[in-house]
């Protein structure tokens, strides 16, 4: 490692320290909200409660994790609710039928191909991730309704449906797959060198490429795992609704990008940290099941929870931005 | 930089919504049927979107119709789907209409919006035919179970299950919609009559199983004492909700999914009862054959009501019968969930109306090998009542629109 890329590894460290105690904010404050939704019904703020909120967070922060790489890097990934829609048509289809590991491997390696051809759209052909994960959104969802000509076929794999709806220990497995991907996620974005080098090129492009990062590479990379993930939230998905539709995946394009956003990582890239990620899902959901709770109608909560993304992301993060950007610049500028 | 990249941002969303809002609804159109010397009756089926079991189910069978003798030879048959945007279906219909069309049959996307476009088939002779969602202007004629009575006949059948009292949830539909609305208003006249019931959560999961799982888990959260689900379409989902909550199974009303009825079957000793009611795909072919009748002078004009009413399905837990898809002709109202997938809306069946069809042809658009068109019973034609702002341009919503049918369900004494 040349001294410059070990300067741009060192200057994007202070920033994950900083964001740690906005990190815990989100999980304090997602704690307290489960005692105090007694408030709104006695019946919230029991382990049912939460057991409920994690089984569903655990999807999202599969999803989560791969948009945050890609935005980590600067760009953004709109078309993983159509990868999800097709994983999930190609998981009854396919594998439903006949279940392999080949199969199995053969359908990730579709979507990893599609994240590929997306990386490759942005960085070779300079297509702005925008419009390149949009078309490729809309290839994808096409290529689905045409194979499936609007029925979806198949059936559940089994091992799918014993997964998501199984238990361990008392403990239902969608559960304890949300702390493992917790682990494996927060590691491969923080201490491996594909990880660090992400954060490298999000940083600052010229510096990384300088510092010898393959950036274009990097970014195909955090596009292909975008995808991948997409993928298996897709098979995940199958095993929890017991079947795919071809709008199974439209409830996560937004989400998706909200939790990495409210999780404390910056939109414009280069900084973040994967268990803020984690702690915004878990605190969006059960910002949503204590808007269901109370019994108001559905323009009512669409509208309270937008307002409160909003609130949450403008006001409380502001002010740890700011003492996190602080921490940030004294020793970086000079 | 920074500032580049954020404006890079602003244009990039910008174009993103511009191009969302042009995306291309893709079409198609066939036509069909051996080269005849007389003339042939110029129909077009307009879809709205058609990604999705049921729509594609609906359209599948009209077409499978419009191969069956002797439609086959009669029928110069064109299909074209609009997508979910209204200025598309309407200038697809002012197309059709130019282009000669003899009768539309359409999947409508709103009830007043078409209004304007079916005045202009009218004035050409155009007979417009809407299955399943309905237009208020009399001009068009409407083919719907929409008023036949969904919500208060469920809603009925699971106060009785609860012995009329009890906490319960509502899983509705698209908030909004004609459809949705009717449904929960219906539901919630049968709920008001009985102080013991307390609908404690209610919840939109736009008729879909996944997000309803979801919705329910998120309600049983909140309300773990619920006694009975009251659901429109995905209550596939709300079952699996209860499973993977670990919740005793209760009563739960709902739509046609496969996967609904054969929980009915093979976990009603375990608790769950239920019946399976809803909106029938068959609809669309039996609005195509209606048109053919006009349209062959089978039935008279002024005979055809503007609002025909399309029989609502109801199979209650004991009633559900698993077929075979492969031997269509011996019936059954579910199928095996390894051949079937669970959002197929399982029945089908009508012999009475569209004796023409089978499983195939709601699959595959198949025509029955053998069978040929069967005229319809004109006597077996029911008037749907007029309803404001769903089906009809009169002011004054009918005193009984949600009665009960006895055939189904009798009300209980409240407790």
């Amino acid at each position: 490692m040349t001294a410059i890329s070990a300067h741009s590894v060192r200057r994007s460290l202070p920033a994950l320290s900083g964001q740690t105690g906005y990190i815990l904010l989100l999980f304090g404050v997602t704690a307290l909200l489960m005692p105090l939704s007694r408030f709104v019904s006695p019946s919230l703020g029991s382990w049912s409660t939460v057991s409920a909120i994690l089984v569903i967070s655990s999807m999202l922060v599969l999803v989560g994790f791969g948009q945050g790489l890609v935005i980590l890097v600067g760009e953004l990934d709109l078309s993983i609710a159509s990868v999800i829609a097709l994983t999930g048509v190609l998981t009854t289809a396919w594998l439903g039928e006949s279940p392999s590991l080949v199969t199995f491997l053969e359908i990730l390696a579709i979507a990893v191909l599609i994240g590929v051809l997306n990386g490759i759209g942005v960085t070779v052909l300079k297509v702005p991730s925008f419009i390149m994960t949009l078309g490729s959104q809309l290839i994808v969802a096409g290529i689905a309704l045409g194979y499936t000509k609007g029925t979806v076929p198949g059936t559940t794999p089994r091992f799918l449906g014993d997964l998501m709806l199984g238990k361990v220990l008392g403990v239902p497995t969608p559960i304890l797959l949300l702390i493992g991907i917790a682990v494996v996620g927060f590691v491969i974005q923080r201490y491996t060198v594909f990880g660090r080098r992400l954060y490298a090129v999000g940083g600052n492009r010229a510096t990384a490429a300088i510092a010898g990062v393959h950036v274009n590479r990097m970014i195909v990379g955090a596009f292909a795992v975008s995808s991948l993930c997409a993928a298996l939230t897709g098979m995940l998905l199958v095993g929890y609704g017991g079947g795919a539709t071809l709008g199974m995946g439209d409830g996560y394009f937004l989400p998706s990008i909200a939790v990495v956003v409210v999780g404390g990582s910056s939109i414009l890239g280069g900084r973040g940290n994967y268990l803020g990620t984690v702690a915004a899902t878990i605190f969006l959901q059960t910002i949503s099941t204590l808007i269901q709770a109370l019994g108001i109608s559905q323009g009512w909560q669409t509208f309270i929870y937008g307002c409160l993304i909003i609130a949450v992301v403008g006001l409380l993060k502001r002010d740890l931005a700011t003492k996190a950007g602080r921490l940030l610049t004294r020793p970086g500028k000079s | 930089m920074r500032s580049a990249k954020r404006s890079l941002v602003a244009i990039a969303a910008t174009a993103l919504l511009s191009l969302v809002a042009c995306a291309p609804p893709s079409s198609n159109s066939s036509s069909n049927g051996a080269a005849g010397g007389t003339k042939k009756y110029k129909i077009y089926l307009d879809l709205s979107y058609s990604g999705n079991a049921w729509s594609n189910a609906a359209a599948n069978m009209i077409q499978a119709l419009a191969k069956t003798p002797p439609y086959n030879q009669q029928v110069e048959f064109h299909k074209i789907i609009s997508g979910a945007d209204i200025a598309k279906q309407i200038s697809d219909l002012q197309s059709m209409i130019n282009s000669g069309a003899d009768a539309i049959i359409c999947y409508p996307l709103s009830p007043k919006a078409l209004n304007g476009v079916v005045n202009q088939a009218a004035a050409k002779g155009v007979k417009m035919f809407f299955y399943d969602g309905t237009v208020t202007s009399p001009k068009a004629y409407n083919v719907s179970y929409i008023t036949a009575g969904f919500g208060q006949n469920s809603a009925q059948y699971l106060v009785n299950k609860l012995g009329g009292k009890g906490k319960i949830f509502m899983n509705s539909g698209v908030s909004g919609t004609a459809t949705d609305t009717i449904h929960n208003e219906a539901a919630k006249s049968v709920f008001a009559k009985y102080p013991g019931i307390k609908v404690v959560s209610q919840y939109w999961s736009n008729w879909d199983a996944v997000q309803s799982k979801t919705n329910t888990l998120k309600a049983l959260a909140a309300n773990p004492d619920v006694d009975g689900i009251w659901s429109q379409d995905g209550e596939y989902g709300v079952v699996q909700a209860l499973q993977q909550a670990g919740h005793k199974l209760i009563p739960v009303t709902g739509e046609m999914s496969n996967g609904y009825r054969n929980q009915l079957l093979t976990l009603h000793d375990k608790g769950l009862v239920g019946v399976s009611s809803g909106s029938a795909p068959t609809v669309g072919a039996y609005a195509f054959k209606l048109a053919m009748e006009l349209l062959t002078g089978r039935i008279k004009e002024g005979d055809l009501p503007h609002n025909t009413e399309f029989p609502l399905p109801w199979v209650p837990y004991d009633q559900v019968k698993v077929g075979d898809p492969l031997k269509p002709a011996a019936g059954g109202n579910t199928w095996p969930l390894d051949k079937v997938p669970p959002v197929f809306a399982a029945g089908i069946y009508y012999p009475d109306l569209v004796p023409e069809i089978n499983y195939d042809s709601a699959i595959n658009g198949n025509p029955v090998p053998g069978a040929t068109i069967k005229p319809i019973d004109p006597t077996k034609i029911v008037k749907a009542p007029d309803v404001p702002e769903i089906n009809s341009d009169t002011k004054t919503k009918p005193a009984d629109l949600f009665k009960l049918n006895p055939e189904f369900v009798k009300p209980i004494d409240a407790p």
